[in-house]
């Protein structure tokens, strides 16, 4: 199989031409004017920031029930999507599948920016915001501390905690590189600001002795970060009493759904990346159709949550319970949104069963915007029509969006494609070390057989 | 403080046979640098030199525990101990409550161990070293592997231990002055 | 010195001007600087202190910030004050006790001592407030709209010569000091006349006095003695001259303690569900023309005669029922006021018939001068004949609430010379040539009859805001005084050389006996009369075409006076919880047969005159009819009154003010195609099979008297119980006797400051209401039962909100208050999304800071005003509990059971809500918890709330299906 991981017997040299040429080859008009847009977005981002905190958030749609709703599901999305990428370089490194070499670093640095679109959104949300630090411990003359029988501590917890290590994570892997690029870029400008960022690195065997011990560890570290974030995420709505977030199921039921948009949101990205660089030599085929699977796997996981969801609803015997998912959801004001995330979470991964669906880029590409798409409806549905139709009757009221949710959601899009973008132009896409590594064993392997 | 050489290698197979030799030939305290961290080098140097396994993990594990401990403490003091107000009715001592915290904690303390002690431990917190400036060595990020060699006594001695490495299979071998 | 709740103080006589009670800065207009400028003043002048300028900045506001001055040895401040006063509506006196801090007006509450309100009071007086500090109030008089100034014109009124073509148009009046000055400018203007106008006119009911008795008499009911009440039309609990009073009576009777106490039964014939109807027993939906058919009809059956009523069966069910209960037991039949003579003869013929007068009903004299005396329309036939040189006006409205066909603006400009006189501008003043501000009636001396005829006061709790006179004082003017005073006018009525009477007379606000006995009148009644009434109606048109205008003043801006008033404007009505603005109410089969719906804009045609208005469907109304409230689409008043709703008066005819029928008018309704979404509160109106607020009829509930027994008790849980120790408050609610007049929901936003969002933000569900009536209706059938459950802060002991805060901005305090820390809050909304019940309300935007400068001296100073960004809610009036704490800590003594009182509980007219502590055993709180019927909202959910519903236990009759 791992043959099938790299494609031709690039030397060393070629390789390190072709891995970190991407961050000085120069980029065409494309390029620039990508950044345009992503950059205007990201300054729409910014001044719809400042509005919202200016006037108040209500130029949002939220109210009273729906006291929440276009925040807290980005911020439940995006940090979705960041998991596969902690997902692939951990949970993957620890169970040594070699084809994660070559899309580790693109997926930990998806994750980095996704994490960081998140983390906009629970202090944005806030009434005031300004007063954000008292979720944090600080000895503070009112003598008060936070709550932290509250899940939203929690969250500050893990979502920190998550950021912190994913980013030590991603640099300890790049510094071996940047070594590379200090040494090989072609100006002196280059070579001296990646050598800053290389922090001497020589490549002396005791140090990568160490080297390999810390990355191994905060491998097996980064682990239960992937299965605790998002449970701790949905324990923010697990451990209320709203019908229809009072559920056990959530913590498996939403990591997996993370796993998936993330691994959705993985193959959006490296198909056009493997188009733009000529990668397909590294980035091949078996590697769509392995994150292809586990979307497909991870889907499915997701679907037997709704099942499960229906079910525990109607078992239950609670009257709201039922309503919540039986009625409320298909027939209520959102249901648009539900039945995208039907069709979109459920249906759709099913065409992965067949070959062609997960190693066809003109077929696996929409796919997997779709896939975007059904998971951010499905917060939507559990987050806002749950809160749209709660116990009182009297209170149910139906929620409508203003062009400032809107506005945030496309800011924080193109947020996240402008950072990427740097990235592409910064780092190289693809760890050379450890394709090197890798590319030394295949050829080892084959001596072996051959 | 004596001189070193520095000698050159095409490939894995070439410096694991010279370091194997010069083991042969009584020489300690080998070091060995390469592009990518290859398991049969290191088993050669290991051989040759005696080198240990890294002590990291041990680190990690006691800032994880202390990590989380602490977090769990400050729990127990703030709205366990100090102010025991009533939220909810939910007795103010919950362990139930403080779990996330404290592995979240934990975890933290922990990954920030591993990478900064993979630095210390690595000797990474600096900008560069008396090896860097030979000239060549960047190939050690390109393709090739570096060995070093303390030499030592008589005067002839560097001499010969650089016509040893050539002989040994290196493409060159320099010697690195070291100022003093 | 240490404040009493029920120290009614006297304020010090004598002239206002050097009078220390009222401090330099009550009186000021808005333009000065209010304190909240003053210290962003003195925050810049600190800024500036490095520039050495700090003094200059600080001398200059530190003039116009309220200094302590000299007070009056009653006043400390930070003690609030009350005073007993009176407010009057179309005549009618309501005693009021208001709260004062340091001088200013803050708080009304109803006088126990007075027996309109016997301590409760209505949304209106709860609101009346507001209009004191309306920051539109005119200034000062005008002449042609220039400033001009009030005393000359006083004294020039003064003394002008008897003047030929003088006419008064005012609202009813019953100030026995009116009376003697009406006398006074007869005397001096001999051929003066006094025209009585109030949109709402209840002359029929003295017509149908007068048809039956000869004369016009004021009906005292007594709804505490009867078994059966038949209300024809009638919404005698909320929306009649006496309902604050006969609300409690009513409730006397309707308050169940033991499933064998008797409880009165209630039959409501009437277009649209009113909040008697929806605690009728047997509710009749009939349009207004239907009503006259139907109290015939019982007579018919009471007199044993052949019934010749062509009746639906469905009416001839219930006219029968009515008519076999009220010969059972002891019988009442009301008639609404908007019912024409003949409904209110056929009425008093009712209860002679049942033996009710004397028992349930007694007579009196009206308490308004001239009952019957020339009205609008006479007013209107002499300024034709140009008979009508000068006109005052005042109070009054007839350009706004003239029906089209008088077409009152051309008339007014006929008059050469028009004087109005208002507290605030409205469409006749602007019309007029002078204008003379009214007093408030919270800043006037005056008196005033209640509805039984007892004598009001009415003493002023501030020195006029602006330049301003008082009804009396105008007419002594008119009269000949060249400088009035109303203080020294009433003195010389009601002083007779006794201080200490004058003193003890304004604390208890009413003159103790001053009501005149009730009596039964003989029935004088011509037999051709009597034939005449009993008649049956000749049947009116039927089919679709034919459809019938019911109009109704507003419950919360009555005809149009209250417009300007932000609260009364988001109040929900009780019925269909619209805010800020009116609809065209119909009936499910009706919006059916019109092919509209909720929010659909209909185009309503009556003769000439054309309104569009968008529908609300009221399950419960009567068919082929639409109501349609009065009081709005002001377009020349005060900025919050106007463009609100659609002014449907121009609809309504000549002759029968209340009602068109589709024969007489040409009434049509049709759909236009448009939109308009209705600012309402509650969009879903059932329960959905969810056991929310339980009902049971009386049989079933003497069957099962525990029905209600899977509603409360606790659940198993391992968390600690929490009722011991220290005083445990607690709240229960009787949806048994809640009418939905939602008084409690002004009253509450009067206390805790709650501010006011507009009809966009209750579009948006962003009403700020810390407690609000939820409002469930049944289709039982034909007929549909209402109940309402007025919902706030539960304070359950297991809050589910609290543990989900993750800054302790809300948590529980040791006596069982669920509380919240408005400056500890960061506004993570999760508290509201795990609130069960959902009474937890979050400012959005900055709603406090545009508040004008006027208005803040409203605020509650011993309740918060809350930034943007932070979650607020019921707090059970906390500020009262502590103030009770400081007080008995003082005094070295337990809080008394009853000495806390809530906002909503004090206005409360049938005291459905109850406060208090859970250890106070024998209280009315303590008692009701331990009844059968009562029940925990959400029970399964295990919050453990402390605050307790009673089930609603209604008492239909068993022959009516």
């Amino acid at each position: 199989m791992s043959s099938r991981l790299l494609i031709g017997r690039p030397s060393d040299a070629e390789l390190g031409e072709q891995l970190l040429g991407t961050t000085w080859r120069p980029g065409g008009r494309g390029w620039r004017i990508a950044f345009l847009i992503t950059g205007g977005l990201t300054v729409l981002l910014i001044s719809l920031i400042t509005y919202t905190i200016g006037t108040g958030i209500g130029v949002w749609g939220t109210m009273i029930p729906v006291a929440w709703a276009f925040a807290i599901i980005n911020f439940v999305w995006w940090i979705g999507i960041g998991h596969a990428g902690t997902f692939i370089s951990a949970i993957l490194y620890l169970f040594e599948q070699g084809w994660r070499t070559s899309i580790n670093r693109l997926a930990e640095a998806m994750t980095l920016f996704a994490v960081l679109q998140a983390a906009i959104f629970p202090v944005l949300h806030l009434g005031r915001p300004w007063f954000a630090y008292w979720l944090f411990p600080y000895p503070s003359q009112m003598e008060v501390w936070p709550q932290v029988k509250s899940a939203l501590p929690w969250d500050a917890a893990a979502v920190s905690t998550y950021f912190t290590v994913s980013l030590l994570f991603w640099y300890l892997g790049l510094i071996p590189d940047l070594a590379s690029l200090r040494d090989h870029a072609p100006t002196r400008r280059r070579r001296f600001i990646y050598g800053l960022f290389a922090f001497g690195w020589n490549g002396k065997a005791t140090t990568w002795r160490h080297y390999r011990a810390g990355y191994l560890l905060l491998a097996g570290l980064a682990t239960p970060l992937v299965l605790s974030v998002h449970s701790v995420v949905s324990s923010d709505f697990a451990i209320a009493l709203v019908p229809g977030w009072h559920s056990t199921i959530f913590p498996p039921y939403f990591v997996a759904g993370a796993i998936f948009s993330g691994f959705a949101m993985v193959l959006t990205l490296l198909i056009p990346v493997r188009a733009v660089f000529k990668l397909h030599n590294v980035i091949t085929e078996k590697h769509l159709e392995n994150c292809a699977k586990l979307t497909l796997v991870t889907g499915l996981i997701v679907a037997y949550g709704y099942i499960l969801e229906w079910f525990l609803a109607w078992y239950s015997g609670e009257t709201a319970e039922w309503y919540e998912v039986w009625v409320a959801r298909p027939t209520g004001p959102g249901l648009v949104l539900f039945y995208l995330a039907m069709s979109c979470n459920v249906l759709v991964p099913q065409l992965f069963w067949w070959k062609r669906a997960r190693t066809k880029v003109w077929l696996l590409w929409p796919l997997s915007l779709l896939i975007n798409l059904g998971m951010w409806s499905e917060r939507f549905m559990i987050i806002v029509q749950s809160l749209e139709r709660e116990y009182l009757p009297s209170m149910w009221g139906d929620y409508l969006p203003t062009w400032v949710d809107l506005g945030i959601l496309l800011g924080t899009l193109g947020f996240f494609t402008f950072l990427f973008l740097l990235f592409l132009r910064l780092v190289p896409i693809i760890s050379l070390s450890e394709m090197r590594d890798m590319k030394h064993e295949i050829v080892h392997r084959e001596r072996g057989h051959g | 403080m004596a001189d070193r050489l520095l000698a050159e290698f095409e490939d894995e197979a070439a410096i694991i046979a010279a370091i194997r030799r010069l083991g042969d030939e009584g020489y300690g305290r080998l070091e060995v640098y390469m592009p990518f961290s290859s398991q049969e080098v290191e088993e050669a140097l290991a051989l040759a030199t005696g080198a240990r396994r890294s002590r990291l993990p041990l680190a990690i594990f006691l800032f994880g525990i202390g990590g989380a401990s602490a977090a769990y403490f400050l729990q127990w003091l703030l709205v366990g101990y100090l102010y025991p107000l009533d939220a909810g009715g939910r007795p103010p001592h919950f362990p139930l409550a403080f779990v996330i915290i404290t592995f979240e904690m934990g975890v933290l303390a922990a990954s920030l161990c591993a990478f900064f002690g993979t630095l210390i431990l690595g000797r990474l917190v600096r900008l560069t070293d008396d090896v860097q400036g030979t000239p060549g060595f960047e190939s050690v990020t390109g393709d090739r592997f570096w060995l070093e060699v303390p030499v030592r006594g008589a005067s002839d001695e560097p001499e010969r231990t650089r016509r040893l490495l050539i002989d040994a299979g290196a493409l060159r071998a320099l010697r690195l002055e070291v100022p003093r | 010195m240490t404040h009493r709740p029920r120290d009614l103080r006297v304020l010090p006589a004598g002239d206002p001007a050097e009078d220390p009670e009222f401090p330099p800065g009550v009186d000021e207009p808005p333009s000065e600087l209010d304190r909240r400028a003053v210290m962003k003043l003195l925050a810049a002048g600190a800024g500036l202190a490095g520039l050495g300028s700090i003094a200059a900045c600080m001398e200059a506001p530190s003039k116009r910030i309220m200094p302590r001055v000299v007070e009056p040895p009653e006043l400390t401040p930070g003690v609030p004050l009350e005073y007993a006063t009176s407010m009057v509506l179309d005549g009618f006196a309501t005693g009021l006790v208001v709260t004062a801090h340091e001088a200013r007006p803050t708080k009304v509450e109803g006088n126990p001592d007075h027996p309109a309100s016997l301590g409760a009071t209505n949304q209106l007086h709860q609101a009346s407030i507001l209009e004191l500090y309306d920051p539109d109030r005119p200034r000062g008089a005008l002449e042609a709209g220039v400033p001009t100034s009030l005393e000359a014109l006083l004294r020039s009124i003064a003394r002008r010569a008897p003047m030929p073509g003088l006419w008064f148009l005012l609202h009813p009046q019953s100030s026995p000091l009116g009376a003697d000055l009406i006398d006074r400018v007869r005397a001096r203007h001999p051929t003066a006349r006094f025209a009585w106008y109030s949109a709402v006119d209840r002359r029929s009911v003295y017509q149908g006095a007068r048809r039956v008795f000869g004369r016009p008499l004021e009906p005292q009911y007594r709804f505490d003695l009867a078994d059966v009440i038949v209300s024809l039309d009638a919404d005698f609990l909320a929306a009649m001259a006496n309902s604050v009073r006969w609300s409690r009576d009513f409730a006397n009777r309707r308050r169940l303690r033991t499933p064998e106490d008797r409880m009165s039964r209630l039959y409501v014939a009437e277009p649209c569900p009113s909040p008697t109807g929806s605690l009728a027993d047997a509710a009749l939906p009939a349009r207004p023309a239907e009503i006259r058919t139907l109290a015939a009809a019982i007579l018919a059956r009471l007199e044993g005669r052949a019934d010749d009523h062509a009746l639906s069966p469905r009416h001839e069910r219930w006219t029968a029922a009515a008519a076999a209960d009220l010969r059972a037991g002891r019988g009442l039949v009301v008639a609404g006021d908007r019912q024409p003579a003949e409904v209110h003869a056929l009425a008093h013929l009712i209860n002679a018939a049942i033996g009710a007068n004397g028992t349930t009903v007694a007579f009196t004299a009206p308490a308004v001068i001239d009952p019957l005396g020339p009205g609008l329309s006479e007013l209107a036939e002499e300024i034709r004949r140009g008979g009508v040189q000068t006109l005052v006006i005042v109070e009054a409205n007839p350009v706004y609430s003239a029906p089209a066909a008088l077409d009152f603006a051309a008339l007014l400009a006929r008059v050469p010379e028009t004087i109005c006189s208002a507290v605030t501008h409205h469409e006749t003043s602007r019309r007029c040539r002078w204008f003379i501000p009214l007093a408030h009636y919270l800043e006037s001396w005056g008196d005033a009859r209640a509805y039984d005829g007892t004598i009001s006061m009415i003493q002023p709790l501030i020195r006029p805001m602006y330049q301003s006179a008082t009804l009396p004082e105008l007419l002594a003017a008119f009269a000949g005084t060249e400088q009035p005073d109303t203080h020294r006018m009433l003195l010389d009525r009601y002083e007779h050389g006794d201080p200490l009477a004058w003193q003890r007379l304004l604390q208890r606000g009413v003159v103790t006996g001053s009501a005149p006995r009730g009596f039964v009148p003989p029935i004088q009644l011509t037999a051709g009369d009597r034939q005449a009434l009993v008649a049956p109606t000749p049947a009116e048109p039927t089919g679709d075409a034919a459809i019938e205008l019911a109009f109704a003043p507003s419950h919360a801006v009555y005809d149009g006076r209250f417009a300007g008033i932000s609260w009364l404007q988001e109040m929900p009505k009780p019925i269909d919880k619209i805010t800020w603005g009116n609809a065209a109410l119909l009936s499910p089969a009706t919006a059916e047969a019109l092919g509209v719906g909720d929010d659909d804009v209909v185009r309503i045609t009556a003769g000439k005159a054309q309104v569009e208005l968008p529908v609300f469907v009221v399950p419960g109304h009567a068919d082929r009819c639409a109501t349609l409230e009065l009081g709005y689409g002001r377009w020349a008043a005060t900025p919050t009154a106007e463009g609100v709703g659609a002014n449907v008066y121009p609809l309504r005819p000549l002759a029968t003010p209340a009602y068109a029928t589709g024969a007489q008018a040409g009434v049509r309704i049709e759909p236009t195609g448009r939109r308009s979404r209705l600012a309402r509160t509650q969009e879903h109106f059932t329960q959905y099979g969810r056991d929310l607020a339980p009902t049971a009829d009386l049989e079933t509930y003497r069957a099962q008297p525990d029905f209600t027994a899977h509603l409360w008790g606790d659940q198993p849980t391992w968390l600690p119980d929490k009722r011991h120790g220290t005083p445990q408050w607690a709240m229960t609610i009787d949806t048994m006797i809640c009418s939905g007049c939602s008084a409690c929901v002004v009253a509450c936003q009067a206390e805790n400051n709650v501010p006011v969002v507009g009809a966009d933000g209750v579009r948006r569900n962003r009403e700020m209401h810390w407690l609000r009536i939820d409002t469930y209706r049944e289709d039982r059938g034909d007929r549909v039962e209402y109940v309402h459950q007025p919902m706030l802060c539960q304070h359950c002991e297991m809050a589910p909100c609290e543990y989900v805060c993750p800054v302790y901005a809300t948590q529980h305090s040791p006596d069982g208050l669920n509380e919240m820390i408005y400056n500890r809050c960061i506004g993570t909304r999760f508290c509201s999304n795990n609130c069960p019940y959902k009474v937890r309300r979050f400012n959005f935007f900055d709603y406090t800071e545009p508040t004008p400068a006027p208005l803040r001296l409203q605020y509650n100073p011993n309740v918060t005003v809350r930034a943007r960004g932070v979650m607020e809610k019921c707090t059970y009036c906390v500020q009262r509990i502590r103030s009770a704490e400081i007080r008995a800590r003082k005094a070295n003594r337990e809080i008394q059971p009853g000495e806390v009182v809530t906002a909503c509980q004090q206005a409360c007219p049938t005291g459905a809500i109850q406060f208090g502590q859970l250890q106070h055993e024998g209280t009315e709180m303590v008692e009701r918890r331990k009844q059968a019927r009562h029940y925990a909202v959400l029970h399964d959910l295990d919050t453990r709330p402390r605050t307790a519903y009673l089930a609603k236990i209604s008492n239909p009759n068993p022959r009516l299906p």
